[in-house]
């Protein structure tokens, strides 16, 4: 019985991390067409920048991950506005300049902060542990199942309540009508690029208090969000936290019961999603 | 709309003259014919970048220091190294680096590349142009002590080590263990000898459990563990960090005791990352630099001084296989041939700073002191302290998946 | 009048000379040259071939039909693996029993892959492409008995030829690959200007126009993945012979998008843009390691970007028009001249 709870508690805390980590990529892959495979890289700045601001610094930890947020965002958006807005609707360039980006974040990051791995990290306060069933639990995997709920329903929110979330809902339908009824598109693509590359620094902080931060995590975590998005589906927040959900809890039960094959039922779901379903759980029609 | 044509002619053009002259000046300028008495050439293969670039400088400033020590010559011949970068675990990059050292620059030695995977997959052209290949990193997993080759694992193996620690920690009082180890050899080797020690000693083992690659979860296998006096653990990379840290958040910490079957990851600023909650950890190691012998208390401020850091078991192992080829060179009267140079490393014995290392004479295996340190706070810092020094180990065996 | 025809036939000859003289030069690059190479270039030039068969059979699939595809290595490293098995663990060593087999199982993986990726089109194509490679590099980690795991397989010599007396050394392999290479060049040239060739590049313009002019676009696409696959796997047991040793990463995303640089450096959809692509990265990425060790993949990275962004379509299309521009002016020229 403790080795479900814990092995659900451990799958929905991971797939927190994951659902973070693709709202970005699933929005700028359904508003603009654009896979950004730099968001690896950007995971693993964010955790980067998140450490030199809670470990190194000492400050605040709710502060780092604000400010990994914000350097990974300015980072994705520095991407878009010098480089990808001037290949628009060359698909193949864009996401060859991205996978570019990920040489030059990679080595800029060795430099920057050498190649030490760098151990989990988390604020002071969720730094201990809960007991449950006899069982020592990490405090900040609840509070980051709880923050991922939190965003989720604020995310929803969004998406279906507001008028941002309706125009960016109709632009992933129908680009041409929506700018047609007036609305200044190019200035909300930019905003959701911003945004969806933000979330992936956030992501990257969140995450580094499980996975800490190293050079090496770049293609395995992007490997991830792309089995999440298949699964779950593009587009919109509900497709994201499906997938999340279902290949954070294979992970955490594939793992506790055949460690070997944990990586392959993924795959093996994967592709039963791509033969049967293609746009994924809870896709859109893209 | 001119200017464009203009720099993409100008741009493509010289790309493409750029190719051919390289090529016209590579095969014109033939590679330096080997001179009798021209400078003698070590040929360092080390990760500048990729996922192990933080071993870089521990290398380069190992061999540096020991040939600072030496005067950068031998008798009347100047020494030199070239580093190349390995590239970490690519292992193309690699060998085509082992081939420049070795057909362009006429190096006389190799040291390198670290990866275990590099290492081994320069092996088979290593044999083909026979030259001397000494590990710094690699641990010798597979090498077939049986039957030498061409490279040889002078910094020992890690199942060396780890079988000393099976002992320790029967001697600790410990009768049952787990174990965790990467799915490959490293976690075999590790895992496999750490058993085979304890058992020989009298102890049980309980569960020996392999961990996968990719993003580290640990929380899964955590779940799971079952009761055990102690429990050991090799993995590669980060992925033995955060490892260490979700057993202390999962509350294992004072549950049951952890052994790290290594020190590389698991250095001392991740020690000072993870806080006072990490004193107690027990490690098995070939080297610390607070052991104490003239060569030892020689090099760690030489290395403090040229590098800012304290040498971590890398920085020993370049040291070494810079004194093992310098005492090979001894031996041969400065004869580089690869023969003779291969003929005097059996039976070689030098004094490194992790204590006396004797090649073996016959078998391609190196006898030397292996360590079980422990974490503890001295001066405000969490640092290794050892233990326990176990003098002239030799490799026990070779381990496979049980 | 003959002397009018003499006449312009011999002022034809430097004509046809500036004609043919971009295969002159290549003939010579890739033939004369490198005889006089020593065999650590002759080395990185057989390198540079096999990643150019490598880039090539890319191109066919990614160039010509417009499919993003971002785990073509996988196919490269089921023929180099394939190879490497048999050579290694079952002591076939006869290239002509290793090579046709590796390059089976590269179209059979490729016909399975093909299959379950073409279910999809454009991002989610990328994605699953992306995923089977890994797929892919991730059995070749863990099926430790067969593959080595991660650290491959080793001890691969040059191709037996199973020719009493004869072994292959380096510079004899660098003739035995180029003859590969020029094979794949002609066979691939002959595929890509046929009706079938000019269908995938109208699949790549609009694909809906294709279907409605009666085209079965998937099967075009399908066959197109699965030759692209097939080449692959020949530069795959080429590559194993020459890199000594086949490894996991060799299957992988590094090595898949090293292919796609390869061709949109150096110009997709061309056939020649991947070969130059291929010789550009490989000595750039060769030399800047050895001369900025640190920070190479920064310079590698910085050349992508700035080649996509800045030289839309490659280097060799730049190249060829300027050099059509030359051919054109030099023959109004010419006619001119003949006039008066």
């Amino acid at each position: 019985m403790e080795f479900v709870v814990i092995s659900l508690l451990n799958g929905l805390s991971f797939g927190t991390v994951l659902f973070l980590l693709t709202i970005g990529l699933s929005l700028t892959l359904g508003l603009m067409g654009i896979v950004n495979l730099t968001h690896g890289a950007l995971f693993m700045v964010g955790g980067y920048i998140g450490w030199t601001v809670a470990v190194q610094l000492g400050l605040n930890y709710w502060l780092a991950v604000l400010l990994g947020g914000i350097v990974a965002g300015l980072l994705g958006l520095c991407i878009e506005q010098g480089f990808l807005r001037n290949l628009y609707r060359l698909m193949n360039e864009q996401v060859m300049v991205t996978v570019g980006f990920v040489y030059v974040l990679s080595n800029l990051s060795l430099w920057v902060w050498g190649g030490i791995a760098r151990s989990p990290f988390s604020a002071p306060a969720l730094s201990g542990s809960l007991p449950i069933f006899g069982f020592q639990y990490p405090i900040h995997r609840i509070t980051t199942i709880g923050i991922g709920v939190i965003l989720a329903i604020g995310l929803w929110w969004l998406q279906e309540k507001t008028r941002i979330g309706a125009i960016v809902r109709a632009g992933m339908d129908d680009k041409q009508t929506i700018s047609g009824l007036g609305v200044n598109i190019g200035r909300i693509t930019y905003l959701v690029f911003f945004f969806a590359t933000l979330m992936v620094g956030i992501a990257g902080v969140i995450g580094a208090q499980m996975l800490g931060v190293n050079l090496a995590m770049g293609w395995d975590i992007l490997l991830l969000a792309l089995i999440v998005l298949v699964v779950g589906g593009v587009g919109s927040i509900q497709g994201s936290l499906a997938g999340a959900i279902v290949i954070g809890l294979i992970d955490a039960f594939g793992r506790a019961l055949f460690p070997q094959l944990a990586m392959f039922l993924m795959f093996l779901v994967m592709i039963v999603i791509l033969l049967v379903k293609p746009t994924g759980l809870l896709g859109k029609e893209v | 709309m001119e200017n464009k044509k203009l720099i993409t002619l100008v741009f493509g053009t010289s790309l493409i003259l750029v190719l051919i002259v390289s090529l016209l000046l590579a095969g014109a300028c033939a590679p330096a014919a080997p001179e009798a008495k021209g400078p003698i050439k070590i040929g360092a293969l080390v990760p500048i970048t990729g996922g192990l670039a933080h071993y870089g400088p521990h290398s380069i400033g190992g061999i540096n220091v020991r040939l600072d020590e030496a005067g950068w010559k031998f008798k009347d011949r100047p020494i030199e190294v070239i580093f190349e970068d390995d590239a970490s675990f690519d292992e193309v990059m690699a060998l085509q680096k082992a081939r420049k050292l070795v057909e362009l620059d006429k190096v006389d030695v190799l040291f390198g590349p670290i990866a275990s995977s590099s290492f081994l997959g320069t092996e088979t052209y290593i044999d083909v142009v026979k030259i001397p290949t000494l590990a710094i990193g690699y641990r010798g997993e597979l090498v077939e002590w049986d039957k030498p080759g061409w490279d040889f694992a002078t910094r020992g193996s890690l199942a060396q080590q780890t079988y000393q620690a099976g002992k320790f920690a029967y001697e600790r009082g410990f009768r049952t263990c787990n174990t965790f180890g990467a799915d490959y050899e490293t976690g075999y080797q590790g895992c496999g000898a750490f058993v085979d020690g304890f058992k020989s000693a009298g102890g049980t083992v309980v569960q020996m459990e392999w961990l996968g690659f990719g993003i580290a979860d640990w929380g899964p296998y955590l779940a799971a563990l079952p009761d055990a006096d102690c429990t050991a653990v090799i993995h590669y990379g980060a992925e033995m960090i955060s490892f260490v840290k979700q057993w202390h958040e999962f509350g294992l910490w004072n549950k049951q005791p952890l052994i790290t079957l290594d020190t590389s990851t698991v250095s001392e600023p991740v020690l000072n990352d993870f806080g006072d909650w990490a004193l107690g950890l027990l490690a098995a190691t070939d080297y610390h630099w607070s052991l104490n012998n003239p060569i030892n208390n020689k090099f760690v401020p030489a290395f403090e001084a040229k590098t800012g850091m304290k040498p971590d078991t890398t920085s020993d192992d370049a040291y070494t296989a810079t004194s093992f080829f310098l005492a090979m060179l001894e031996k041969t009267g400065g004869n580089t041939t690869n023969e003779a140079l291969r003929e005097a490393l059996f039976g070689l014995k030098i004094d490194a700073p992790a204590g006396t290392c004797t090649f073996d004479g016959e078998k391609g295996y190196t006898i030397k002191n292996t360590l079980v340190v422990e974490v503890q706070k001295i001066g405000g810092k969490l640092q290794y302290v050892v233990l326990k020094e176990y003098p002239n180990t030799t490799n026990p065996g070779y381990y496979t998946k049980p | 009048m003959v002397t009018t025809k003499l006449k312009t036939s011999l002022m034809n000859v430097p004509g046809q000379l500036i004609r043919f003289a971009p295969y002159i030069v290549a003939g010579m690059i890739l033939i004369i040259l490198p005889l006089f190479l020593s065999n650590y270039w002759l080395n990185m030039m057989t390198k540079i071939l096999v990643f150019a068969i490598f880039a090539m059979s890319l191109d066919l699939v990614f160039g010509y039909t417009g499919l993003l595809a971002m785990g073509h290595a996988a196919f490269f490293g089921v023929g180099g693996y394939t190879a490497a098995i048999l050579i290694v663990k079952y002591g076939i060593e006869s290239f002509w029993i290793v090579a046709p087999a590796a390059i089976l199982m590269a179209a059979i993986v490729a016909a399975i892959f093909g299959f379950i990726s073409l279910r999809v089109s454009g991002l989610y194509f990328l994605m699953i492409t992306f995923a089977l490679g890994q797929l892919l590099y991730w059995i070749a980690w863990q099926w430790f008995d067969m593959t080595g795991g991660a650290f491959g397989l080793k001890g691969i010599l040059f191709p037996n030829l199973s020719i009493t007396g004869f072994s292959l050394n380096t510079f004899s392999f660098y003739y035995f690959v180029i003859l590969f290479f020029i094979v794949c060049y002609f066979l691939l040239h002959r595929i890509v200007n046929s009706p079938f060739g000019y269908a995938l590049e109208g699949i790549r313009e609009d694909e809906l126009r294709m279907r409605a002019l009666g085209y079965n676009t998937w099967l075009y696409k399908y066959i197109a993945f699965i030759i692209a696959g097939t080449f692959a796997g020949l530069g795959g047991v080429l590559f194993a012979h020459w890199n000594m040793l086949i490894s996991p990463r060799n299957l992988g995303i590094t090595t898949s998008v090293l292919g796609l640089f390869y061709c949109m450096i150096g110009g997709a959809g061309t056939l020649v843009g991947p070969i130059i692509g291929a010789g550009l990265v490989i000595l750039v990425e060769f030399f800047a390691s050895i001369y900025t060790p640190d920070r190479w993949p920064l310079i590698l990275g910085v050349l992508f970007i700035a080649t996509l962004a800045i030289f839309r379509g490659g280097i060799f299309p730049h190249l060829a028009s300027l050099w059509d521009k030359v051919r054109l002016g030099y023959h109004i020229r010419a006619d001119k001249s003949i006039e008066n």
